[in-house]
């Protein structure tokens, strides 16, 4: 049986290219799987966030990075953070909220353990145990609010993305210069947390330094940081407005007159700001209170203009654009 | 030595008392502009004082008698004067059921609701497991499985607070636990009042038949009382009470000790005596640590702690007094 020659020189040519190409292919699955290997390595993170502030800055320059969550956001507030963000709760090491054990801490091989927030005794104290004990380095960066860009430009250079921190601190300087310049005669306002709206941030503190910087005044007055009061407190205190993250009490005070009406006559105006993927003033104090103070800032114009710089910052910040819809619920909104 | 006159006294401090506090608190409202606002025709500002601390004097009130009417029924039937209304661990039960709604991130009335079917819940437990013990004394048995149910619902409440959103739920859950009488409107208060007095109704009914039950079940039966149909409906009136209470106004410990305690320098042990005195003196207790926590400033120090600061160095005094009292 005549058959096909088994050194037929024309086929040589083709044979000698299909050896090649399944070199090539075999050279280009190697490198598909190493790069896969690569990516997952990347997936997995390899700096633990020690508190939730610190995991929103990470998050923002280099979300690759990230191990996981102090506390994993709720899924309405994934949806709007990027797919790199969706990591498991591994629970935090500063102070407050559920704590990681340590042990667990070392069996990530964290390269570095990140903490963004108060630089006091208390933390140091924290930072050096964890850091003998896990023998891992533990940075600790100021998070006032003023200190953002220094802290980004910080968390840069621990992080490996010096170009992103820069560029980021850089806005986030914009935005900081153009907040404290409008601080002008705003209105007073109480800040009511909680479903019940009875917890507040005393003037000064954390949770409403972001509308004191404004020029807003802040009612409650005489305590340090987040206390409860009454209402009949915050009847005597008669602010111009409610301010609020949570829409339970928004709509629960928004048609009770005890909440709505000021001693003098006249309605009190009730302001629920957004609250996803994190709040615009507070909870937690990180990079994302820079979309308060760019909202607060009167240079944006506008309200429009205002709400459009601030939908552009968020989509930088978070690396991810929200869709119209997303964006339309996660605007501020003056309740009647 | 018992006296007469001491009840009427104190239901007319508890009347003087509502009346300072109505008047009392940061809007200045004098007394006549409440009056006249209660009629509604009053000033503004006083519209607005009796609207925000009507509520908030029932909600005391309404603490205070049920922990103290409590606290004596349970010291009453356990003849232990170390017993207070959480025996069958109610406010942990309480507790458990309101961080819960807190961290699912219920509405207010949701809270109270799950703290009222938390504390019922673990007394329900108790209840449940004394019986099944079949014991020879169900008395000691009882005890026993409360302090089991309050452990639990302790343990449940600790991992609420270590699950819980450290910026948002965390301080929710703790300021709930320290006690407010502030978080009810006229509605809820209203409402755990009609519960609350409910359960006070039927342990005053129970009356004598508790100090039968206090010498014991063969006692009380020789006497031709059922003794554990009897004690069932007093633990569950005991309970409802509690249960009531703590739900909008967080846990307030000490005064279901205390009343009673002081009832008793009072009145004498004798359980139709000693329980109106501590529902009274139980409502006063709370009126003052309410005053108390509003007078210090703009913000309201947490009326739980506030009545172990008041009432653990009163009944250490009270403790003092009875012990050097000639018998």
């Amino acid at each position: 049986m005549s058959g096909m020659p088994e050194s037929d020189p024309a086929s040589l040519p083709f044979r000698r290219d299909r050896a090649a190409s399944r070199r090539q292919f075999l050279a280009a699955g190697l490198a598909a799987a190493l790069a896969s290997c690569s990516r997952s390595a990347q997936r997995r993170g390899d700096v633990f966030a020690a508190g939730q502030p610190a995991a929103i800055l990470i998050l923002a320059l280099a979300p690759e990075r990230l191990l996981g969550w102090p506390r994993r956001p709720a899924p309405a507030a994934l949806a709007l953070l990027p797919p790199s963000a969706d990591r498991p709760e591994l629970g935090g090491l500063s102070a407050g909220g559920a704590q990681a054990a340590l042990e667990n801490v070392a069996a990530l091989h964290p390269e570095l353990i990140l903490d963004y927030g108060d630089v006091n005794p208390a933390q140091r104290a924290i930072a050096e145990r964890v850091r003998q004990r896990l023998g891992r380095p533990y940075a600790l960066v100021d998070g006032s609010l003023r200190q953002i860009p220094s802290a980004l430009v910080r968390a840069g250079e621990l992080l490996g993305t010096p170009a992103r921190a820069a560029e980021l601190a850089s806005r986030a300087s914009r935005i900081l210069q153009g907040w404290s310049k409008s601080a002008g005669d705003g209105p007073s306002f109480y800040y009511a947390r909680g479903g019940d709206g009875l917890e507040t941030g005393f003037a000064h503190s954390l949770a409403t330094e972001v509308l004191e910087g404004s020029g807003w005044t802040n009612v409650a007055v005489g305590e340090a940081d987040i206390r409860r009061t009454s209402r009949e407190q915050v009847a005597q205190w008669d602010p111009e407005v409610l301010v609020t993250l949570d829409p339970r009490f928004a709509r629960a005070a928004a048609g009770d007159p005890a909440w709505r009406e000021r001693r003098g006559g006249g309605r009190r105006r009730l302001l629920l700001l957004p609250d996803l993927p994190f709040g615009w003033i507070d909870r937690p104090p990180s990079v994302n209170r820079l979309l308060g103070c760019l909202w607060l800032t009167e240079d944006a114009g506008t309200e429009s203009g205002r709400l459009e710089a601030v939908s552009d910052f968020a989509a930088f910040l978070y690396g991810r654009r929200p869709t119209a819809d997303q964006a339309r619920a996660c605007v501020p909104r003056w309740l009647a | 030595m018992t006296r007469n006159w001491p009840l009427p006294a104190v239901v007319a401090t508890i009347l003087l008392a509502s009346l300072a506090s109505l008047a009392t608190g940061p809007i200045a409202a004098p007394l006549p502009h409440l009056l006249s606002a209660l009629f509604g025709n009053g000033p503004r500002d006083a519209e607005l004082a009796l609207a925000l601390r009507g509520p908030r004097v029932l909600t005391a009130l309404l603490c205070g008698a049920s922990l103290g009417g409590a606290g004596a029924a349970f010291q009453i039937m356990f003849r232990n004067p170390l017993v207070a209304p959480d025996l069958l661990g109610v406010s942990s039960g309480a507790g458990l059921g309101a961080a819960a709604a807190l961290l699912a991130g219920a509405a207010p009335v949701l809270v109270e609701t799950g703290a009222f079917a938390g504390g019922l819940g673990a007394a329900a437990l108790a209840i449940g497991c004394a019986r099944l013990a079949r014991p020879e004394d169900p008395r000691l048995t009882l005890i026993l499985c409360g302090v089991v149910t309050g452990a639990l619902a302790s343990a449940g409440l600790a991992l609420t607070l270590v699950v819980a959103d450290p910026y948002t739920q965390l301080p929710a859950i703790t300021f709930w636990l320290l006690g407010s009488f502030a978080r009810a409107d006229l509605g809820e208060a209203g409402l755990s009042a009609a519960i609350a007095s409910a359960g006070l109704a039927a342990l005053l009914w129970l009356g004598f038949r508790l100090d039968a039950l206090a010498l014991g079940d063969d006692q009380a039966e020789s006497l031709g009382l059922p003794a554990r149909k009897l004690r069932l409906c007093a633990v569950a009136a005991a309970t409802v009470a509690t249960s009531a209470a703590v739900a909008v106004a967080g846990i307030v410990g000490w005064i279901g000790l205390l009343a009673p305690h002081g009832a008793r320098l009072l009145v004498g042990p004798e359980a139709t005596k000693l329980l109106p005195m501590s529902i009274g003196l139980g409502a006063l207790l709370c009126l003052v640590v309410d005053r108390l926590s509003v007078a210090f400033g703009a913000a309201e120090i947490p009326v739980g702690l506030l009545a172990a600061a008041v009432g653990a160095p009163a009944f250490l005094l009270l403790f003092v007094t009875n012990s050097r009292r000639p018998t």
